[in-house]
């Protein structure tokens, strides 16, 4: 019988363009001693830290050698992945639920103000078969979205619903980047980055560091503060490169739903999942996930988006703090997903919180190719 | 309570400088199928993968785990990619056993490989994992990093030149018994003595080769192997302690760790030594795979391993203490000096640890091994990891 | 596709990373270099908790977790704590033979690299007596600062 883990706390750095004000390492200390802070436990009694970050974005061959001190690590234990952000709370929660430590740090951080995300992002395709031939994470999307675009015509409006959705819910939250609205009509007429994606619907990116506190059960129950729990949670991969894998597909976070889902008990998600913080790199990831986590019926998701389902009152409301759309963070946009689901479920979202959720989803996505998702079921009893 | 974990198949590639003839996606699939041969599976037995790959630009592909998951088969299990530098081969060990001992995973499969012929020359970019802003325009790399610690082992203990040497002796003796090492030529003392200058002390034979090649092991949960497997390594004890990269802060007044001495590894050790019950490692301990890619980090290892008093680890070597009929074999394999694949270095000690506790590891085998230790090192010797393995649970 | 003796040789693709940053610096060490490039001093920051003086500066103290305030001169005397003399050429890196060193400048708890000039390094083993552990060495800033931390190196005292 597997345990659950609790998170104890979060933290995270104020978000901007550019943070030309701090170096990347103090950037990564100004999210750790803040979640430090709000767990109320010392770096001294933390049992291990577990990070999440890219060499190349980060122009540092191997960042985490940088980012270790100032991340908690000094003269403990310490790992590092670098599959996406969420995937430190994955590696977090294994070594917890392993025994091998109470609490852990898990930390993530994206300043790609400093580099040529487009550039890195061709640069991880082979360098045989799809480098040659232009493939970078928005043209792999774009592939991807496509397939999806033949089986829904409705599909480019319910797009720009989702931007403007996300965007909406951003601007009333105190922690987006991007607090301001926009519109369907400055979204359709936006030109096309890669067929059907367009350029309004591509977000800024922003520089910031994200981390968690993760606990034990048995130390999550005397923490103070009502706990919020990761009750489940799974990870999967789909295909490298466009392999006939569908809208339908996502066979990565399907496969990450199903573990997450097993363990947490999930068996009807369309009416036991409250609402969703879900990976929105583009509104047509967003899309795609309702149908993969099973929010809705295959072929639905658009209709869902169109109707409001997943707006603010509907029936499972997705990003509700914005999602990515609103805070960019690239590489730790995942781990954002779990803090938000988390203040949520604590009754600590500020100004857009919900009135009373039990039980939401948190998603991760790394970038193509061979997408990554990350997928956890939090929940407050 | 943890699910007990044991290693239950191993797979190397030969260690080569150059392979041309594969990809790093075929030599990545080379070992892990000889691993899984090892073990009596197939890699539809696998739930999760755990992929080892240090810095992606001695590559040249960016993320370059999903590609190597591709030729893997992962779609649609997971894949998790572990980067700790040196380390990235014993952290990715210590991540599929949280996988397995978690409960998640019953078998995962961990695999780290490594091309290093294809960029002109490492120490470039393991110069730009150094602080851009401080340190790199002073031209740090990882050969100079040890020199800073040889540097300070002949001053603290008089550590001399003849005593680094017998490290590098004694590792090309021991990889004439290896067949995947690399470097498998014998020398004398005089060899490396009179070898030129790298970075003064170190000369060109106290220093590690740059290799190419991979490593792959399969664990497992108690429940499988006990089903399946007449004979296993199972993972007793770890730790991991890491440190600051500024290897300044190692050296002035205010020091917590000195940055002659590997305390970093002895904290580790301290931990996977209490988990095993092991009290007396000299005793305990019948063999060790120590990752020491320059001969004053195996002193630095075996003194924070407790096989020799901080300071006497050079003498030790020097009388044989560490030969493969001395008190405590060390590196059977060749070690380091002998091979160093850079993403799978790590992971080569723990399933070399692991070979020697099933008693499969031929002519390099130690006659009755039953507990085996294997550390691994990283960043600028900040990043330490200590795994131990025996026969039984 | 059978025997192919022309496998002898696979092909070999060639590619270049070629990734520009701009490394935000930060305010803390953009204060060092400023003090560096412009006073030509040399300075560090205080743990206000170890009190250990930081050099180079960091805006943390990595073991107390604190951030830290006071700003030390340190220098621009001090002692070698390591050092190694660098006679192999590597890719991108300077032409050798050249020294590296890390020296605690005096009030400072850290030791800072940098290179040492103004030695005949062409005997190692002579050089290498020269430059032991606990020489004093002096920090000597060049005429020309560009607020980079080669505006100024080590030379024995």
């Amino acid at each position: 019988m597997v345990k659950r883990v609790g998170i104890l706390g979060a933290g995270h750095t104020v978000f901007a363009e550019r943070r030309d004000d701090v170096r990347l390492e103090e950037l990564v200390f100004e999210a750790a001693s803040a979640a430090l802070a709000d767990a109320g436990i010392v770096r001294a009694d933390l049992g291990t830290v577990v990070m999440a970050g890219a060499d190349q974005l980060d122009g540092r061959s191997i960042s985490s050698m940088m980012t270790a001190g100032p991340a908690g690590a000094y003269l403990k234990d310490e790992i590092r992945t670098t599959t996406e952000g969420s995937y430190a709370a994955i590696l977090a929660c294994l070594r917890i639920l392993s025994g091998e430590y109470d609490t852990a740090l898990a930390i993530t951080w994206s300043k790609t103000s400093e580099s040529p995300y487009d550039l890195i992002s061709s640069l991880s395709y082979d360098p045989f078969y799809l480098r040659p031939l232009a493939f970078n994470d928005v043209v792999e999307s774009a592939i991807v979205s496509s397939t999806y675009r033949n089986l829904t015509p409705q599909l480019a409006e319910a797009a720009a619903a989702v931007v403007v959705k996300n965007r909406g819910n951003g601007s009333l939250n105190p922690r987006a980047f991007l607090r301001e609205r926009t519109s369907r009509e400055a979204i359709l007429v936006s030109p096309y980055v890669a067929y059907p994606i367009r350029s309004a619907e591509l977000p800024r990116s922003c520089d910031g560091a994200v981390a968690l506190v993760l606990a034990s059960e048995e130390r999550t129950l005397s923490s103070d503060r009502p706990p919020v729990w990761i009750q489940g949670f799974g990870w999967g991969t789909s295909d490298y490169g466009y392999k006939g894998e569908t809208a339908a597909g996502l066979a990565g976070l399907r496969a990450a739903a199903a573990s997450a889902y097993a363990m947490a008990g999930v068996t009807r998600p369309e009416s036991e999942i409250d609402f969703a913080e879900l990976s929105d790199a583009t509104p047509f990831d967003e899309l795609l996930a309702y149908e993969a986590l099973g929010l809705v019926s295959q072929g639905t998701g658009a209709n869902f988006a169109l109707e409001g389902g997943s707006a603010p009152g509907g029936s499972c409301p997705v990003n509700i703090s914005g999602g990515a759309q609103s805070t960019n963070l690239r590489f730790a946009a995942g781990m954002m997903r779990i803090l938000e689901t988390y203040l949520q479920l604590g009754h600590r979202a500020g100004p857009i919180q919900l009135a009373a959720p039990r039980q939401g989803l948190a998603h991760g996505a790394t970038s193509y190719p061979a997408q990554g998702h990350a997928l956890f079921v939090l929940r407050n009893y | 309570m943890p699910v007990k974990t044991a290693i239950v198949g191993v797979g190397q590639t030969d260690y080569r400088f150059k392979r041309t003839d594969v990809t790093i996606q075929e030599l990545a699939v080379e070992a892990s199928l000889k691993a899984l041969e090892h073990a009596g599976m197939t890699m539809e037995d696998i739930d999760a993968f755990v992929i080892g790959i240090a810095p992606d630009a001695l590559l040249g592909i960016n993320a370059v785990d999903r590609w190597i998951g591709e030729a893997l088969g992962v779609t649609p299990r997971p894949l998790l990619r572990v980067n700790t530098g040196g380390t990235t081969g014993a952290a990715a060990a210590q991540a599929g056993y949280a996988h397995v001992a978690s409960g998640m995973a019953r078998r995962v499969l961990v695999v780290a490989a490594d091309k290093v012929s294809e960029s002109p020359d490492a120490q470039w970019v393991l110069n730009t994992a150094m602080d851009p802003i401080y340190e790199r325009s002073v031209a740090l790399n990882a050969i100079n990093m040890c020199s800073f610690q040889a540097v300070r082992q002949m001053d603290h203990y008089k550590v001399t030149e003849r005593q680094l040497a017998s490290v590098a002796v004694r590792s090309r003796k021991h990889a004439q018994l290896n067949p995947h090492a690399h470097l498998r030529a014998p020398i004398s003392l005089d060899d490396v003595l009179s070898s030129r200058y790298v970075c003064w002390p170190l000369k060109l034979l106290d220093c590690c080769p740059r290799s190419s090649g991979a490593c792959a092991v399969i664990m497992a949960a108690e429940p499988v192997v006990r089903a399946n497997h007449s004979r296993a390594a199972w993972i007793r004890g770890m730790g991991a302690t890491s440190n600051t990269i500024y290897m300044g802060d190692k050296m002035g007044p205010g020091r917590d760790v000195d940055h002659a001495d590997w305390d970093e590894l002895a904290m580790a050790a301290a931990r996977a030594y209490q988990q095993a019950g092991i009290t007396d490692p000299i005793r305990q301990i019948d063999v060790a795979e120590i990752y020491a890619p320059f001969t004053c980090t195996e002193i630095a290892a075996v003194e924070a391993l407790g096989f020799a008093k901080k300071g006497t680890g050079g003498l030790m070597s020097e009388q044989g203490m560490f030969d493969m009929n001395g008190a405590l074999p060390v590196n059977p394999s060749g070690g380091v000096l002998s091979a160093n694949p850079i993403s799978a270095t790590a992971l080569a000690r723990v399933a070399e640890a692991a070979l020697q506790v099933m008693g499969d590891a031929g002519a390099r085998q130690v006659p009755g091994a039953h507990q085996a230790v294997a550390t691994g090192i990283g960043g600028t010797l900040q990043f330490h990891t200590c795994m131990v393995l025996a026969s039984d649970t | 596709m059978g025997q192919d003796e022309r496998l002898d040789a696979p092909l070999i693709h060639s590619g270049e990373w070629k990734i520009h940053y701009d490394y935000a610096v930060g305010e803390t060490a953009t204060r060092f270099f400023l003090h560096l490039r412009d006073e030509g001093k040399i300075a560090g920051k205080k743990c206000p908790s170890c009190k250990a003086v930081l050099v180079p500066p960091r805006a943390y103290c990595e073991r107390c977790f604190v951030k830290t305030e006071e700003w030390v001169d340190v220098g621009p005397e001090g002692t070698i704590e390591a050092f190694t003399i660098v006679y192999e050429p590597f890719d991108g890196l300077p032409p050798p033979p050249y020294v590296v060193a890390y020296v605690t400048l005096d009030g400072a708890t850290t030791a800072m690299a940098n290179f040492v000039t103004g030695l005949d390094l062409s005997v190692p083993e002579v050089a290498a007596r020269e430059l032991a552990v606990g020489k004093r060495v002096e920090a000597v800033f060049s005429d020309e600062r560009e607020g980079m931390i080669t505006d100024f190196h080590y030379r024995l005292k």
